[in-house]
This record gives structure tokens, sequence and C-alpha cells, in this order.
């Protein structure tokens, strides 16, 4: 068997469309997830939206776990503290002892890239909910 | 801070912290770079989209666009409070950036309800 072939993986290789996660971090004061999020066009025309997945419901569980395995993953000095989009398929993570990495520095870069993504999904399934519930509900004649 | 320190501050990374508690953040894939105008009309519309972040003109250097955020949104009374304040929505005579290939003047500033940061959007 030849050698296998040791393709560069930038950005663009883990490039998503949206939703992305544009900044994520988990909000203890307000018990919950805060994420701002790059939309799908077929959820908002706006450039990014936020959602609070609140505590308890089943997107926090969900994102709690995902949560957690990016932080397995990058195996950090400290806890993540937030999240943030570099655009593309970048990612600045920042850790509680106010040191930061970047995504595209971890072995794990392309796990790691697909968490985010369905954190990010989950975030936009949290905030079409929310958005059905603060539509007024139709009048029946 | 002056903008020199201000460049030394990672992507994500606080600014300022204003006397409400809510923190201005760095957000690099607003800001502008040089390759940008190296980038055919294509590229450039691709690379200032939303998956790519609208980009601020060259002369909003970090401290000038931290100084009018914090203008607006002590105007605004933005606090730390347990909601988040709705986006600002700021047009400017000039033009203040790019978003999806376009020259635009709106400003819009988001807060989180801890992290404020602001981005060029379509007029």
């Amino acid at each position: 068997m030849s050698d296998p072939i040791d393709l560069p993986i930038d950005s663009e290789d883990r490039l998503y469309d949206p939703p992305l996660v544009d900044c994520a971090y988990r909000d203890p004061q307000r018990r919950g997830f805060a994420i701002t999020f790059v939309p799908s066009d077929d959820v908002s025309s706006a450039a990014t939206e936020f959602v609070l997945v609140p505590d308890p419901s089943p997107e926090f569980t969900q994102i709690e776990a995902l949560w957690a395995h990016v932080a397995q993953l990058l195996n950090p000095s400290a806890a993540l503290d937030r999240v943030v989009h570099g655009g593309g398929g970048d990612y600045s993570i920042l850790l509680t002892d106010r040191s930061r990495l970047n995504l595209a520095d971890s072995d794990n870069a392309a796990e790691i890239s697909d968490r985010l993504k369905r954190i990010a999904d989950l975030a936009e399934i949290a905030f079409r909910i929310e958005r059905r519930r603060s539509r007024p509900s139709p009048k029946i004649a | 801070m002056s903008d020199t320190d201000l460049n030394r501050v990672p992507d994500g990374g606080t600014l300022r912290v204003l006397a409400s508690g809510l923190e201005i953040v760095r957000r690099k894939k607003h800001e502008w770079s040089n390759h940008l105008t190296r980038l055919t009309p294509e590229e450039l519309k691709r690379k200032t989209n939303k998956v790519w972040g609208s980009k601020f003109l060259a002369f909003w250097t970090l401290e000038a666009l931290v100084d009018r955020i914090e203008r607006e949104v002590t105007t605004a009374r933005w606090s730390d409070s347990a909601q988040e304040p709705s986006p600002l929505d700021i047009v400017d005579v000039h033009e203040i950036g790019l978003a999806s290939g376009e020259s635009v003047h709106t400003i819009r500033i988001v807060c989180d309800g801890r992290y404020i940061h602001a981005y060029p959007i379509e007029d």
C-alpha cells in the first residue's frame, strides 16, 4: 500500500453552510447557552440571530454534551469560556484562564467543526421554537 | 487603550468594559484586510457575505470603532440586564463598509446580554 497523502486541511475544508455558530458561551446567570448564530436563509435574512437556549430544554441538554465533547477534543489548559467565529471555517476558542486556541491548530479540527455545526443546528431549532412561541396565536372566527 | 494595544487583543477578546458592565469584543472577521483589494468582484462578494463576515473599511480603526459603539449604546442606555437589548442600526452619511460585495452605510450593533460587537449590514 502506498503512503497516505498528507493533504493540508484549511478553513475552506471545514466550511459548512449556515447555520453556523457566531459566538457561544454558557451563561450561568441566565441559566442557558447564549448563542449568536449565522442563520440559514430560510430562517432569517439577518447576518446573525441570537437565542438563549434555556436550561432545562432538550436543546440545552444536547448542546451541553456537544460543548463537553469540544472541550474533550481540545484538551485545553482551562475550561472553555466562549467560542467565536473568525469567518469561513475558522474559530477562536477563549478559555477561562484568558488564553486562546485556534481551531486550525487543533489535530481534531474537523471533529470540532462538526460539533460546532451541530450546536448551530440546535441553536437554530431553539430560535425557531422561541419565535413560534412569541408570535400571537391566530384568532379563531 | 491605544489602537496599538487594542490590536493585541485576540479575536473575541474584550476591547473595552463599559460602565454598564457590558463588554465590547473584537471580531476580526469584520475587520478590513488589504487582500480584499486583490479579489475579483465575485470573490469579494463571497468574502464579505454572512459566512465570511461583512467588512468595515480600513479607516475604521479599533479605537474609532470602540468609541463609536460606546457612544451609541450609552445613548441607547444599554445595560447588563437579564434581557438582551434589540440590535441598533446606525446609518452613516459616509460609506462604512462592504456587505456581500456592496458598499454600505449602516452599522449594526448587537448584544447577547454580556458581549457587544458591530458589523456593517446592507442598507
